[in-house]
């Protein structure tokens, strides 16, 4: 009896396939609307099953990661290095043999245990642990907050900035972690922005607010006396607050009033502050898009899995990866070359031709599947229909080095000399590093063709129709909440004409120039400390929006970082700098620019 | 005559302001944290200022080079050749050696003796002495510097730090007075100026009493043979004593009035003003004011500052509360408050399932309390809360755990989430467990 495997795991992988996808239709239709609101709930809903079918032997493999880091811990316990080593070396072998480069989770793990050990002052057990983290993942930027974290209870200090430092640029080089440090760093601009604008509106009132008053107070003082029509105003001046939001109001209601006292910078600072206010809402829908998009399992697995990176929860991910996106062509293309690179040849063939098949329809370029499928099939010996593969990729694309070679080891294989000379010379001129690297490879002549990683090599397109799919699905579903959004915009529009309508009421009647302070500020000595304490005074009794804006900018923002808040997004890190860092950074920011400012003063 | 003080107790300004009413002539010395000026004056106008520590020929040097109107090295030439006995002054050498034309010269020491009094109306801590003399040298042709003009450019130029603060007043703009809010007294009329009370020259008196919604102040200032600084620095006067307030443009309509035209009065400069040495003392003394004038003056002084203060500490206090209202701050946005704290919230478990995990690696149960996260650097104290200031209640059974926001003293359960060990291959022991087939095996049979 033959057996064929090929098919059988084909046939039985379309079944496994039908029948999960049967099951999966309500699940799916669940998670696909649950995906608009956040991907989270899809990971929830698709469950710990894998969407790969493993393989035993894969499976063996995985079970053997375990085992190794169960060696590992016990002979991180037992103080013995050499069978930590041991074990750390058979953790890479069989990473390896996945396919895959470094183990993100267990680096983790291995760095907590190094903290672990500086906790109870064994610090040479904890220098060996750290080591062996980062050769779990050397690209992980939590191995070096952790090595601050060690060298903070060991007192060294200078330890302390340089691993944070170290741990800060590496953090750069994450991907996931780059995008939400960048997004973290529009979220503090514009709440520095929002903020300071409201602090510009206080500034304003408190130079410009007794010429308001008295303007006012004049304007009733024909019928009322001096006094009642000056307190009544101070009154009037505050009746926002009795309204629902009343600070916002108040802040907008002033705005429109002092408007007109401004100069041509303040006015203009206005006017930004005001549009600040109304795309503010739609700054952060856009944000809070990618962000989640950034955060999704998908995209996670898609990250990890393009860095070689094996971590616990990737099987699930990939789940929620195919739940949400079951037909897309690199969805498919990328399981198989996972399934590849996990040695199951057999589930990878199946894929790479209900590609090829679809291909033809979608027209979709497969060029790697063709090459990928030619390389299955000189593994296995078939070298003419290895060629037939390997030719057709060449005819898709001109420029893949890898099927130029393959094709000319395929040829040589079925004595085809001229053929394969002028293939391999064809892949010498396309890229002569890679090829000589190839062939320098000691490998068997059935596995010395070369793979591609296709479906890794278009990740970026998965990930643009991902966000597109969950972008068009949430504003179709958020209608009532893209008008709120634009609401605020006609808001603002309205704000402008009403303090413009305003200027042009009030400019017939005159406007007081005169600075009205408290007299406790023509002091020299106690107005030089007011300059010096109150960021941006000195420009606002100078008229100079634009350097006002700025003075608050700068202590604002400094403040907001050096508060210990949940502000932010988060980085999904094991370790990193915590509030530590921002918050020294906001402190001595702020001491700097205040010591600056009196010393400025005092100077002048 | 002899003067002398403290700059700290009465400003480089109200020395020139009392120098300037009383039409004084002599040097003037001011001495600095970092440099001597002496001053020379002429019945009240500057007509020439030398810095110790900066030379007459740097000074003419920065002019013309802001000026491009000499070479450098030209200049630098002449400086030489002057240095090297050359006859007469620098400024004649220049001319004669048609450099420069005896305007240009003329006009760039007035330049240069602005600068330098720009510099020295920075200073706020130093001494100065007067020294009353009539033998004053300076340039021939020198246009004299009045103190109105120097106070009323320093303005722009300062920025406030020179003294005198505040918006230039608008000439072209119509004034009116403001009836009994300060009792003014006229110098050498009333008094000396060494009492109590606001004292201006008797030119303002004169410009307080014509001021009228009709006329511009410009208008005014020319019948009143006012040049365009001594305009606009009675008007400055005026307004900073609350005597006048500005009404914008004349109701009536006039020919637009240049007072440039009559600003270089040749005519030597007048005692215009006085203002006692501390401001603050305005307050006690006129009988004169209204009952109810002092309590209105403090309302339209203060109210600005308190409402200021009261605003932005209501401010800090919605940030440090809720701050997310602060970005989304319109009752219409609360969906989008709620979405964006969902999205803060979503990021912060993440986070705390990242840690959790790792530590499950390493105990193998997931930690009993976040403490124990915090114990091994996973987290900080501050992921211990939510966006919002609020606790998470965490409980686990070892391979599960949950998280649940308190909000207002109860856990809030629809913001709450689970997580379990399920999915994770590293972690849950039945993931890698082979899968039980309904396929039956198949025997070969030889």
């Amino acid at each position: 009896m033959v057996h064929r495997p090929a098919a059988e795991g084909a046939r039985r992988r379309g079944g496994s396939i039908r029948d999960r996808r049967q099951a999966w239709i309500v699940l799916s239709a669940v998670c696909v609307v649950l995906a608009m609101v956040c991907f989270e709930a899809v990971a929830e809903e698709s469950g710990s099953e894998s969407a790969l079918e493993l393989t035993s032997p894969v499976r063996q493999q995985l079970r053997l990661l375990n085992e190794a880091w169960r060696s590992w811990t016990r002979a991180y316990y037992k103080i013995d290095r050499e069978a930590a080593d041991h074990a750390l070396g058979q953790l890479m072998t069989t990473t390896s043999r996945l396919g895959m480069s470094s183990l993100p989770d267990l680096s983790n793990a291995a760095s907590a245990f190094a903290v672990s050990a500086a906790r109870e002052e064994d610090f040479e057990r904890s220098a060996w642990v750290l080591d062996m983290a980062r050769q779990l993942d050397p690209s992980r930027p939590e191995t070096d907050f952790a090595a601050a974290t060690i060298a903070r209870l060991s007192g060294d200090y200078v330890g302390v900035a340089t691993s944070t430092l170290k741990g800060s640029v590496s953090l750069m080089k994450l991907p996931i972690a780059r995008t939400i440090w960048l997004h973290d760093l529009g979220l503090w601009l514009i709440y520095a922005l929002i903020l300071s604008g409201g602090l510009f509106v206080a500034l304003q009132m408190a130079t410009k607010g007794g010429a308001l008053l008295y303007d006012l107070a004049r304007f009733m003082s024909p019928p009322l006396d001096l006094r009642t029509a000056d307190i009544l105003t101070a009154v009037a001046l505050v009746w926002p607050l009795v309204l629902p939001h009343g600070l916002v109001w108040l802040m907008i209601y002033w705005s429109i009033m002092l408007w007109g006292y401004g100069s041509r910078s303040e006015k203009a600072v206005f006017m930004i502050l005001w549009l600040s206010l109304g795309l503010t809402p739609l700054a952060l829908s856009m944000q809070q898009r990618a962000v989640q998009l950034t955060l999704a399992p998908p995209v996670r697995a898609i990250d990890h899995l393009t860095a070689g990176r094996l971590y616990g929860s990737l099987f699930a991910d990939l789940g929620v990866l195919e739940t949400l996106m079951p037909d897309h062509p690199v969805t498919r293309e990328l399981e198989a070359d996972l399934h590849r690179r996990f040695g199951q040849w057999e589930h990878a063939r199946s894929i790479y031709t209900v590609m090829l098949d679809e291909s033809v329809v979608t027209g979709f370029e497969s060029a790697a599947a063709l090459n990928n499928l030619g390389v299955y099939h000189h593994r296995k010996g078939e070298w003419g229909t290895a060629v037939n593969y390997f030719r057709e990729a060449t005819r898709q694309n001109s420029g893949m080095t890898e099927a130029f070679f393959n094709l000319a080891q395929a040829f040589s294989q079925l004595y085809k000399f001229s053929d394969s000379n002028l293939a391999m010379a064809r892949a010498k001129e396309l890229d002569r590093a890679r090829v000589t690297t190839w062939e320098r490879t000691d490998v068997s002549i059935e596995e010395s063709a070369v793979a591609v990683d296709g479906g890794f090599q278009r990740t970026s397109l998965l990930r643009q129709d991902l966000e597109a799919n969950w972008r068009g699905a949430a504003e179709s579903t958020t209608a009532v909440d893209l008008w709120r959004r634009h609401f605020s915009l006609s808001v603002v529009a309205g704000v402008m004409l009403l303090a413009m309508t305003l200027h042009l009421v009030r400019s017939q009647m005159g406007y007081r120039s005169t600075l009205l302070e408290p007299r406790v500020l023509l002091d020299a000595k106690a107005d030089r400390w007011a300059r010096a304490l109150i960021p941006g005074l000195k420009s606002a009794r100078a008229e100079r929006g634009g350097r006002t804006l700025i003075a608050l900018l700068i202590p604002v923002a400094l403040l907001i970082i050096a508060l210990p808040m949940g502000w932010r997004f988060r980085a999904p890190l094991a370790f990193d700098p915590g509030s530590g860092l921002p918050m020294t950074i906001g402190l001595v920011g702020l001491a700097a620019y205040f010591l600056a400012r009196i010393r400025l003063e005092t100077r002048s | 005559m002899s003067l002398e003080g403290d700059l700290q107790a009465l400003g480089l300004p109200k020395v020139l302001q009392s120098l300037t009413a009383q039409r004084s002539s002599g040097i003037l010395t001011v001495q600095g944290e970092d440099d001597i000026v002496a001053v020379s004056l002429l019945n009240g106008a500057v007509v020439a200022a030398d810095a110790l520590n900066q030379t007459v020929e740097e000074g003419l040097g920065e002019v013309f080079n802001r000026q491009n109107l000499i070479l450098p090295e030209d200049f630098a030439a002449a400086v030489r050749d002057h240095q090297g006995g050359g006859s007469g002054s620098l400024g004649d050498l220049l001319v004669d050696r048609g450099l420069v034309s005896r305007d240009e010269l003329l006009n760039a020491l007035r330049q240069q003796t602005y600068l330098l009094m720009l510099q020295v109306l920075t200073w706020s801590q130093g001494e100065f002495k007067f020294y009353g003399g009539d033998e004053i040298s300076f340039e021939e042709g020198f246009v004299p510097l009045s103190v109105e003009e120097l106070l009323i450019r320093s303005i722009d130029d300062l920025g406030g730090s020179g003294g005198l603060a505040g918006p230039v007043p608008d000439t072209g703009a119509a004034y009116r007075r403001v009836p009994q809010r300060r009792p003014a007294q006229v110098l050498g009329r009333d008094g000396d100026g060494s009492g109590d009370g606001v004292w201006i020259s008797a030119e303002q008196e004169a410009l307080m009493l014509k001021v009228s919604a009709q006329t511009s102040a410009a208008t005014l200032a020319s019948e009143l043979n006012l040049g365009r600084y001594q305009a606009e620095f009675a008007l400055y006067n005026l307004l900073r004593h609350d005597l006048i307030e500005h009404l914008g443009a004349p109701k009536t309509s006039e020919m637009p009035l240049d007072l440039q035209q009559v600003e270089l009065d040749p005519e030597p400069l007048r005692a215009e003003i006085f203002t006692p040495p501390e401001p603050g003392e305005e307050d006690l003394g006129p009988i004169a004011q209204t009952r109810s004038a002092p309590a209105t003056d403090v309302i339209q002084r203060w109210v600005g500052p308190v409402l200021a203060i009261v605003c932005a500490g209501w401010l800090a206090l919605a940030f440090l509360q809720h701050q997310t209202s602060v970005l989304l701050p319109f009752p219409w946005q609360e969906n989008q408050r709620s979405t964006l704290e969902r999205s803060l919230r979503q990021s912060l478990y993440l986070k705390l399932d990242r840690a959790a995990k790792t530590y499950f690696l390493v105990e193998v149960h997931y930690p009993s309390s976040f403490d124990e996260l915090v114990k091994l650097g996973l987290i900080s104290t501050v992921d211990q809360r939510d966006q919002a200031g609020g606790d998470l209640a965490y409980s686990t059974d070892d391979v599960t755990y949950r998280i649940v926001p308190q909000v207002d003293g109860h856990g809030s359960l629809e913001q709450s989430t689970t997580e379990a060990i399920t999915g994770d291959f590293l972690l849950d022991p039945q993931f890698l467990r082979t899968p039980s087939s309904n396929v039956q095996p198949l025997y070969l049979l030889d």
